[in-house]
């Protein structure tokens, strides 16, 4: 029996709520549409009016969209073949082995460990530091906040200014709008609130200065202990500032058509705390503080929607600016294997 | 048509297994005929569960067809060995979750599939803690 069609129902992320083979219909319907629109438009453009006198040349630019037609109808249509002609795990093994070409021009670095699903630790180990071995780099997020921040201002605050003009513009010539002035006031105090906000975000990032971190090697390992090194520059009064070693899931999900982010943490030990002192800018803060990541810990681990993320937290409570908090990325690889591996085809049985 | 049950054993009785390990078993399919199977693919891989999409990898796999000069016998228990590589490790987390798992997939010869999955353990990481409530 043919399910029921549902016209007004909220799309549930990847999953289905019909037939397999409805869906696959469906799609193949719609590829085999666009690519005899694109085709019927391809022969329309070039036997009706290229051949036509003094066409000029927008009928060549014109193409663009049913080559896109044409092109998108394919490729959606080989994707639904390839899909129902081949299993998820074949598919899978199929974009590794296309994947896994050595690309010219690209050398291997053999003293950095290349582990499935485990993130590269190029991006820590290309930094040197000057009394460790390495220097972390500060997560790129502290900085788009700022960036977002002076986005909204900016664009807020252009429309508002639109606005106001007129409505000053109105007053001055004798005509007032006044349901329109009042309707402004909101506006105009959520664009100072921005402006506010952003003064405050530029001034803390002025005050606080510079975070430096340290470390003594990389990637870190279970069960081991490690050095580090946290720098801090400005002129502040510090309330209490602390180091921390985190862990954090992240799960990427489809919720109606949106797509979420949760994060959820699930280890934090505190590395180094101090409370109640002054930063110069002739004397930056400097401390040492050693690093032990816990015998239970996952490693770091990445997959196109779910991910294990491990960073040192620099946190802090300064007398005037408030909390500030800055995150230093770090990897934790799986223990060593103390096993020789064989390829994989030389053990596998065949029958 | 009854569906064909598919038996998937470890050679080692604990299924836990450690990177570097040699994982081996063994399958059949039982309640198939000769030449009921078109093929079957054998895969070692690990997926995600948990409130993320699922991902997937595949570390082993092996793809036989029925051909005229080598008949598919299901019935025949057939055997399987991998290396297991360093990583992922099994992992049970709050909201992320790392499985290792064998399937079998059998492709019968009136267009229809059935798979049967046997999960294993990989590594030594205890399950994850909540350490802070989730945050979207």
């Amino acid at each position: 029996m043919l399910p029921r069609p549902r016209w007004f129902v909220k799309k549930r992320g990847s999953r289905r709520t019909g037939a397999r083979w409805a869906g696959e219909l469906a799609e193949g319907l719609l590829s085999a549409g666009l690519i005899a629109a694109g085709a019927f438009g391809l022969y329309w453009l070039i036997y009706r009016v290229v051949s036509a006198q003094g066409a000029g040349w927008w009928p060549w630019f014109a193409m663009v969209i049913p080559v896109a037609l044409f092109a998108y109808g394919v490729i959606g249509l080989v994707r639904m073949l390839w899909h129902r002609s081949a299993s998820t795990e074949r598919r899978s093994v199929a974009v590794r082995n296309a994947t896994g070409w050595e690309l010219p021009g690209i050398v291997a670095r053999p003293d950095h460990p290349a582990l499935p699903s485990v993130p590269a630790i190029d991006v820590v180990t290309d930094s040197p530091g000057i009394r460790l071995a390495y220097r972390l780099p500060i997560d790129a997020a502290s900085g788009w906040v700022s960036f977002t921040m002076a986005a909204v201002c900016l664009a807020w605050n252009t429309l508002v200014a639109v606005f106001v003009v007129q409505v000053i513009q109105m007053h001055r010539s004798g005509q007032p709008n006044w349901l329109l002035t009042f309707l402004m006031v909101p506006f105009v105090l959520g664009g100072i609130w921005t402006l506010v906000e952003l003064f405050r975000q530029v001034m803390l990032n002025m005050a606080v200065g510079t975070t430096r971190v340290e470390i003594s090697q990389h990637p870190f390992h279970p069960s081991k202990t490690f050095q580090g090194i946290v720098s801090q520059t400005g002129r502040l009064h510090v309330r209490w500032l602390q180091v921390q070693l985190v862990c954090d899931e992240q799960a990427i999900h489809q919720q109606g058509t949106d797509t979420r982010r949760a994060i959820c943490r699930v280890h934090r030990s505190t590395l180094f705390s101090q409370r109640k002192f002054d930063i110069t800018p002739q004397q930056p803060f400097d401390a040492t503080f050693d690093i032990v990541v816990p015998d239970s810990a996952m490693h770091s681990f990445v997959s196109s929607h779910n991910a294990v993320m491990w960073a040192l937290l620099v946190r802090g409570r300064m007398a005037r600016w408030g909390d500030f908090e800055r995150r230093f990325p770090i990897y934790v690889y799986p223990t060593a294997m103390a096993k020789t591996t064989a390829p994989t085809e030389q053990l596998t049985a065949r029958t | 048509m009854t569906t064909p049950a598919i038996r998937i054993t470890f050679d080692s009785p604990s299924a836990h297994y450690q990177p570097g390990d040699r994982l081996a078993g063994r399958y059949t399919v039982e309640g198939t005929q000769l030449g009921l199977a078109r093929a079957v693919e054998l895969s070692v891989l690990w997926y995600t569960a948990g409130k993320g999409e699922e991902d997937m990898a595949v570390h082993h796999f092996e793809r036989i067809v029925d051909e005229p000069a080598r008949p598919l016998d299901l019935r025949i228990p057939r055997r399987f060995a991998t290396v297991m590589p360093a990583s992922p490790l099994s992992y049970d987390g709050v909201i992320v979750k790392v499985c290792w798992c064998v399937r079998i997939r059998v492709f019968l010869s009136q267009g229809q599939e059935t798979l049967a999955e046997v999960p294993f353990s990989f590594g030594n990481v205890p399950p994850g803690q909540i350490e802070q409530p989730v945050t979207e």
